[in-house]
């Protein structure tokens, strides 16, 4: 099966779309100390139509705001830096990777499943009282890019896996396994070594399916609550992921962030309820396509 | 500049971290959460909102307007940070959450719009850090009331056990007191009781068995119960003291009237057999007085004579027992020589003596002792007993007897009366001189008498300062009655 080398993946993951420049100093400011509302403000305004999808999403039932956001300097206010940050990376990847359809593949589940994880590690970050929610957004919203990436790299052996993980009733890695192809995991961390993302990202990516290879001990936390709450969404949202088989939560994710039976179940009753409250938050369309009022709101 | 931005957060940090830990009180965390963030942003308006009883409230019952209201409730479902516009300035709220539950929310109106991420961070950390902070001072709260609660509960307990007339005590498997009420002092100092106590509780711990006694200790009654008890997997005895001397007291006033009642009725049997007797000779000489002889007239006159002597006997008896009773019997005392009284009863006693086939000797040491007392008490308190035992000899021996001694002592004479009877069961050594008391106190009429011989006869030694008691006494072997008679000023 392995008979694409190494260095054409490298070749063909760096032809990938990468970060534009916009969304690469909105990562930026989101993660300066001293950057102000005004400054992440600006530098979003550059592209109308990605403030508009931010705003857009500000106002999804999965915030539930008090009132109507109708600037971005309040929505950044609101949401805080780097939920925005999140927001604009949900629009640059939805952008890049999910425009196109597949017929094995359904895109759009496909982004339920990451945006329903991000819910799912931010849920999971209060319960667990891990205080970085933003960053376990992040991380659990692009833990599976590498499958995307595999879509467009090696297409041929993604659809082989996807039919494989389907028939078989297992899940993608199992059938990476089974047919001995490079693992979305890989993929994904090549893609975010690329792109220069932050270590815990990479860990995430690379480690999800396999908590307990992760050596690294700050990234070892993220990783097992992006693996468990990849895992719950896999039981809510059966399928979605290209998974097909009957997930459990790791044995070593669930001791490492001390669950319990009784927290764990709370949490999975709290998500199904923010997974049914916030459809809208994670309907691809609603990120793709060009909404003429929000775009002109968004430039005021 | 990346360096000088940590050195300045980290001087923050230890400045949050150092405010923080001063928070000894909830009341005292929303002072400092004030301060905190006063210290980097000049606050206008602040509010606490907290949950009381499923409805959101602002603790110090400031006023609030529906706008606020709106944006605390979502701050408190939803638990993150937010700046909402409003007006010139902004809302900071500030959900101060633990895991997935909000504790309270924090709300201050500032007059800014422009936030620097690092303000934000900086909300993040001390939300993140008061939470925990927050939620350990109520468990502690809880841990306090629980406390007070539990040491309220132990006040009543304490108050129920230590309110009991009983006493009671646990005995650990040593023997050592492990718990007593304050009931407990008042036999604390009763050294033979607590050594009774500690019989009985190694009884119960060794015999892992519930153990019930009465015991009479100084004239006082006490039912003491003790039972096996487990505690934290170590065993102990459960012990428990009650004076039951009042019930004891009860029980002997109504076994005395039972007494008095059977007294009664033996009482009307024995007056009835002289009259009998009387009635029945006399009936017979005045309808056969022609027919009878000189000799049988004076047989029969002779036999009224003794039946009424009896019936006599016994009326003085009852008087003088009513007059002990109402305590109006005076002394009459007399110099008089004991022997030659105790021969006179030896003498009067032979009828009785020869028809119950009981020999009677007198022994004595000196011919002549004068004594200054009550001679007819004397005699009475003497007769008494060897009436007594006379009546109580053993038909199953071949030979009974009934021996009189008499010593002499400078200031008393003590004469004992020894008896080969029926003897009497040692239980009942000191019964024996109460009134009314029989050793078979069924109405069997076996032995004639009303029970208070031996009770007169006591109360009459006791009256010369005399003592009366029974020497010993076996079962089926024989009884020694010693009576201890001062001689009286001669």
């Amino acid at each position: 099966m392995a008979d694409i080398s190494i260095k054409e993946i490298t070749r063909k993951i760096e032809e990938l779309p990468t970060p534009d420049f916009i969304v690469q100093r909105i990562v930026s400011i989101a993660s300066s100390p001293n950057a102000s509302t005004k400054e992440l403000n600006m530098a979003i305004l550059e592209s109308p139509s990605m403030a508009a999808k931010i705003l857009k999403m500000a106002n999804s039932a999965y915030y539930a705001m008090p009132r109507r956001i109708t600037k971005l300097s309040q929505a950044i206010n609101i949401l805080g830096f780097r939920s925005v940050r999140n927001l604009a990376l949900s629009v640059f990847t939805a952008k890049s990777f999910f425009s196109r359809e597949f017929e094995y593949f359904n895109t759009k589940k496909v982004w339920s499943h990451f945006m329903a994880t991000a819910i799912s590690c931010e849920l999971l970050s209060k319960f667990i009282n891990f205080p970085d929610r933003e960053e376990a957004f992040l991380c659990g919203m692009l833990h599976d890019l590498g499958k995307m990436a595999m879509s467009i790299v090696m297409p041929d052996v993604f659809e082989m896996i996807v039919t494989v993980a389907k028939h078989k009733k297992i899940s993608f890695s199992k059938a990476e396994e089974l047919l001995e192809t490079y693992s979305h995991q890989q993929i994904g961390r090549m893609l975010f070594e690329n792109w220069q993302m932050s270590e815990i990202m990479i860990a995430s990516a690379t480690f999800h399916d396999s908590p307990s290879l992760c050596k690294s001990e700050d990234s070892r936390t993220i990783v097992n609550l992006v693996s468990v709450a990849n895992t719950t969404v896999n039981i809510l949202l059966y399928g979605y992921s290209g998974c097909f088989d009957i997930p459990a939560v790791s044995d070593e994710a669930w001791n490492n962030l001390g669950l319990t039976p009784r927290k764990y179940l709370n949490y999975f009753e709290n998500l199904k309820i923010k997974i049914k409250e916030s459809e809208d938050f994670m309907n691809l369309s609603n990120v793709l396509d060009d909404l003429q009022e929000g775009e002109l709101d968004g430039t005021v | 500049m990346q360096s000088q931005n940590e050195t300045n957060i980290f001087g923050r940090i230890s400045n949050i971290i150092m405010e923080l830990s001063k928070i000894g009180d909830i009341e005292s965390s929303y002072s400092t959460l004030s301060s905190l963030i006063n210290s980097m942003v000049k606050t206008e308006e602040e509010y606490f909102f907290a949950e009381k009883e499923s409805t959101l409230s602002e603790i110090f019952n400031h006023n609030y307007s529906r706008d606020i209201y709106d944006l605390i409730k979502w701050g408190y479902s939803q638990g993150d940070i937010s700046m909402f516009p409003e007006g010139e300035g902004s809302i900071i709220i500030l959900p101060i959450s633990k895991g997935p539950k909000v504790l309270f929310v924090y709300a201050a109106y500032v007059k800014l719009q422009e936030f620097s991420n690092e303000f934000m961070m900086f909300l993040r950390i001390i939300a993140f850090l008061m939470g925990s902070l927050y939620e350990n001072l109520l468990l502690y709260n809880e841990i306090l009331d629980k406390n007070a609660i539990i040491e309220k509960n132990k006040n009543f307990l304490d108050t129920l056990i230590n309110g009991s007339i009983d006493s009671i005590i646990v005995y650990d498997k040593s023997m050592n007191i492990y718990f007593k009420n304050s009931s407990y002092d008042s036999i604390s100092d009763n050294s033979l009781l607590l050594e009774k106590l500690h019989d009985i509780n190694i009884a119960t711990i060794d015999s892992n068995k519930r153990q019930i006694v009465e015991l009479e200790q100084d004239g006082k009654f006490y039912s003491i119960e003790s039972l096996p008890i487990y505690f934290e997997q170590e065993s102990f005895a459960l012990c428990f003291i009650r004076d039951i001397s009042g019930t004891k007291e009860l029980e002997k006033l109504k076994q005395l009237d039972k007494m008095k009642m059977e007294f009664l009725s033996m009482m009307s049997h024995e007056l009835r057999t002289p009259l009998s007797a009387v009635k029945a000779y006399s009936e017979t000489i005045i309808t056969a007085f022609e027919d009878m002889d000189r000799d049988t007239t004076l047989a029969f006159l002779t036999t009224i004579l003794t039946e009424a002597n009896h019936l006599e006997k016994l009326l003085n008896d009852l008087l003088d027992f009513s007059k002990l009773e109402l305590k109006t019997l005076k002394l009459e005392p007399s110099v008089f020589d004991i022997v030659e009284l105790i021969n006179d009863i030896v003498n009067s006693s032979e009828q009785a003596a020869t028809a119950s086939k009981v020999t009677v000797s007198f022994e004595k040491s000196k011919e002549h002792i004068k004594v200054n007392l009550d001679k007819s008490r004397v005699r009475q308190a003497v007769n008494n007993i060897l009436q007594n035992a006379i009546k109580f000899c053993d038909r199953e021996k071949e030979s009974s007897f009934a021996k009189i001694s008499l010593d002499d002592t400078p200031s008393s004479v003590e004469i004992k009366v020894e008896d080969n009877g029926i003897g009497i069961n040692e239980k009942y050594y000191s019964k024996v001189f109460e009134k009314f008391f029989k050793v078979d106190s069924s109405l069997t009429y076996q032995v004639q008498g009303t029970g208070i011989g031996l009770s007169m006869a006591k109360e009459f030694v006791e009256m010369h300062g005399g003592s009366i008691c029974i020497e010993k006494s076996t079962e089926g072997i024989g009884t020694t009655f010693k009576i201890n008679l001062p001689k009286g000023v001669l």
